[in-house]
């Protein structure tokens, strides 16, 4: 009977050990993979911004007016 | 006389309340009907302590009720108590195993709720029935366990001296007389200062019993005066002449004949008033023997017959075999050979009887005692193999909850780490799936920022040398003198063509750098291309048609929307350069339309000018470009012209799927 309380005791103890060890890594995880997936929204984003600037620019260009240097928008990659 | 000790102050108190006992008895069962719980358990154990003197199963059938009702309340201490009765019933009809079970579960019961003078309580009852199965050694480890629990916890003090007159009771017979005066005296010490009479009372007649024993008859007479003066005080006066008959007997000892002949008569005198046959033939035996001292043989004789006759009436046969010794010892003293020598032959006949029946039933006490035991081996080596069997069940149940438990750990461990893997795979696909992006996101607009700088120094070079070599020829046609219209007019022919050039060039550069332009956005530019063209040549009407059903945000590359536009434009300012030179309409019409078919765009710009013959004009560089841009285009330029008949210039673009 003691036996059997204690392999019950030790598994319930083990369970939970486990249990919140796993569930505080995939906590950390997810926080991780929060962290890069934000970064590489932001950096996506940044990068969509200059192209689509730079195709704004390239837009004003006149086919009657040949404004090539005022359209040729250039920008460097922050 | 031999039936003395504490046993007997138990009888003496059983028998004391022997008239009360119905009465009360009566009392309990009412009371029982209307009560109920620990009150209704304690009197049911009340009822059975009364019916042991009175009907035995009764009493076992009384206990078991006090179990049934002590289950209901669930009170340990209830369970005790009510294993206790029903041990005290089982000891009282003799069933010993039984009694020792239930004594055993009621000690188990009281340690498990910790109730010291239970557990003594327990202890003392077992040492009572290992001393009634004649195991003395176990009995006095029973009592002193008892003897020592209640030194420390009693509250009644009482209960110590009861323990040891006990003790004192398993010593007497295993014959340590020494050691049983030394447990009563303790005894009877403590029993004085507690000031318990009736137990100091029967103490000191204990003792005095064992002194005689001993030999110390002048104290044995003392101790039995003392305790004959505490019954008669007490009122139990039925007891006197035991002690009376003790004192005869140390008497005699002593040679004090004469006393002891006035004792012993007050003895029997007491005997035959108490109806007390048993005492009284044994006192009748003693005072036979003392009267032979004073050589009465008449007196003896008469008194041994008596006692020879009442003892086999009643069945005393030990008395009736010391009473024929002695009957026939005098019948020789008085000179009477031949009755003495009948009685002797009764007597040795009487005696070997006797001997048979004590041979037999110590030969029963020992068959009955080797098949208790006999039975107790076979039970505790049950008992052995059934706790081997638990045990090796447990191992087996441990075991399976082991397995089980490690089951359950490693399908929970493998459930949690596979979920584990899961969210990291779907945290990485989701990451690369952005990481791919952002690489290409980041290629693109290296890619289009590195073109741009291209784009820019291409321009700034080639663009500016263009324009010197534009403002070169400016500049050398308005050097020459005006006899050089020739070479002026071919200056003028190289400046427009590398200004052309220059504004290809942006328009490639533009191209190259622009990803895609709309359907939208190309029809948006050539209506103002449309617009200014009306305002430049307002006596010409523009129409510019195109079809409802073209999508438009339908993409053209940059480079596909330049030809299609310029194309347009060459062709419009064809038009109004030469369709209507020399022409004599009056609506003069140019119209440039977008149809949309399946496969391809098709784009045609006509005019209702004067037309002319496909064969005798000369294709300047603007058709050239034309052709050239239309080939671009996957397409093949139709002119079509007829002289009146205006012109028209057509292509397809092709659809991209």
């Amino acid at each position: 009977m003691a036996i059997s309380i204690l392999i019950v005791s030790i598994t319930i103890a083990i369970t939970l050990w486990v249990f919140f060890y796993v569930m505080l890594e995939n906590k950390n995880s997810k926080k991780k993979h929060k962290e890069l997936l934000n970064y590489y929204d932001t950096q996506i984003e940044m990068h969509r911004f200059q192209i689509n600037k730079r195709q704004n620019a390239l837009h004003t260009y006149s086919f009657i007016h040949y404004n090539l240097e005022e359209s040729l928008f250039e920008e460097s990659i922050v | 006389m031999k039936k003395q000790g504490l046993i007997f102050l138990f009888t003496l108190l059983a028998l004391f309340e022997c008239y009360a006992q119905q009465e009360k008895l009566d009392s309990l069962l009412t009371v029982s009907k209307h009560q109920h719980g620990a009150l209704l358990v304690g009197t049911l154990n009340e009822i059975s302590w009364q019916y042991r003197n009175i009907h035995l199963d009764s009493a076992l059938v009384y206990a078991m009720a006090a179990f049934s009702e002590a289950k209901k309340t669930n009170q340990k201490k209830l369970y005790a108590s009510a294993y206790n009765t029903i041990a005290s019933a089982y000891q009282a009809k003799a069933v010993y195993d039984s009694a020792l079970y239930y004594h055993t579960k009621s000690l188990s019961v009281n340690f498990l709720t910790a109730d010291s003078i239970g557990i003594a309580n327990s202890y003392n009852n077992l040492g009572i029935i290992e001393d009634e199965r004649g195991n003395f050694e176990t009995s006095l480890a029973h009592y002193f366990k008892a003897l020592k629990i209640y030194e420390h916890n009693a509250n009644d003090p009482d209960l110590v001296p009861m323990v040891l007159s006990n003790i004192g009771i398993v010593y007497k017979k295993q014959e340590e007389y020494a050691m049983v005066l030394d447990y009563y005296q303790q005894a009877l010490e403590l029993y004085k200062k507690s000031t318990n009479a009736f137990g100091i009372t029967v103490t000191t007649g204990n003792i005095g019993s064992v002194l005689l024993r001993l030999k110390r008859y002048d104290e044995a007479i003392t101790y039995a005066h003392t305790a004959a003066d505490g019954y008669k005080k007490l009122g139990y006066d039925r007891y006197v002449p035991y002690m009376l008959n003790n004192i005869a007997v140390a008497q005699d000892s002593l040679r004090q004949h004469k006393k002891a002949e006035k004792t012993y008569q007050e003895a029997m005198t007491l005997f035959i008033k108490d109806q007390n046959d048993y005492e009284l033939t044994n006192t009748r035996i003693g005072f036979a023997k003392n009267q032979l001292n004073f050589e009465r043989y008449d007196v003896a004789i008469a008194q041994l017959t008596t006692a020879v006759e009442v003892a086999q009436q009643k069945d005393f046969k030990e008395f009736e075999v010391n009473a024929l010794q002695l009957l026939s010892e005098t019948y020789f003293k008085r000179g009477n050979s031949e009755q003495a020598y009948t009685i002797n032959q009764a007597f040795i006949t009487k005696k070997d009887r006797l001997f048979q029946m004590n041979k037999t039933k110590a030969i029963l006490e020992l068959e009955a005692k080797y098949q208790a035991e006999k039975k107790e081996k076979e039970l505790s080596e049950q008992q052995a193999q059934l706790a081997q069997n638990k045990m090796e069940i447990n191992q087996k149940n441990n075991l399976i909850y082991g397995s089980l438990a490690v089951a359950f750990l490693l399908g929970l461990i493998g459930y949690l780490f596979y979920s584990q893997q899961r969210l990291k795979n779907k945290q990485l696909l989701k990451e690369n799936e952005l990481k791919t992006v952002l690489i290409q996101i980041e290629n693109q607009n290296r890619l289009q920022e590195q073109r741009l700088r291209i784009s820019r120094d291409l321009h700034d070079n080639i663009g500016s040398q263009l324009t010197f070599i534009i403002s070169s020829i400016d500049t050398l046609k308005y050097g020459l003198t005006v006899g050089e219209t020739k070479i002026k007019g071919k200056l003028q022919e190289i400046g427009i063509f590398t200004k052309m050039t220059i504004n290809e060039l942006r328009d490639t550069i533009w191209a190259m750098n622009k990803e895609n332009i709309t359907f939208e956005d190309v029809r948006y530019r050539i209506n103002t291309f449309m617009t200014t063209a009306t305002k430049a040549s307002e006596q010409v009407k523009f129409n510019f048609t195109v079809d409802s059903d073209i999508d438009p945000s339908y993409s053209f590359s940059a480079e596909e929307g330049i030809h299609l536009y310029r194309i347009i434009q060459e062709s419009v300012h064809n038009a109004l350069k030469y369709a209507f030179v020399h022409s004599e309409k009056l609506e003069q019409r140019v119209e440039v339309s977008i149809h949309k078919t399946i496969d391809y765009f098709h784009v045609e710009v006509a005019d209702n000018g004067v037309g002319f013959e496909l064969s005798e004009v000369p294709f300047g560089n603007g058709l050239s470009n034309m052709q050239k841009r239309a080939k671009d285009l996957h397409s093949e330029l139709q002119l079509q012209s007829n002289l009146g008949g205006g012109t028209s210039i057509s292509f397809n673009i092709p659809v991209r799927a």
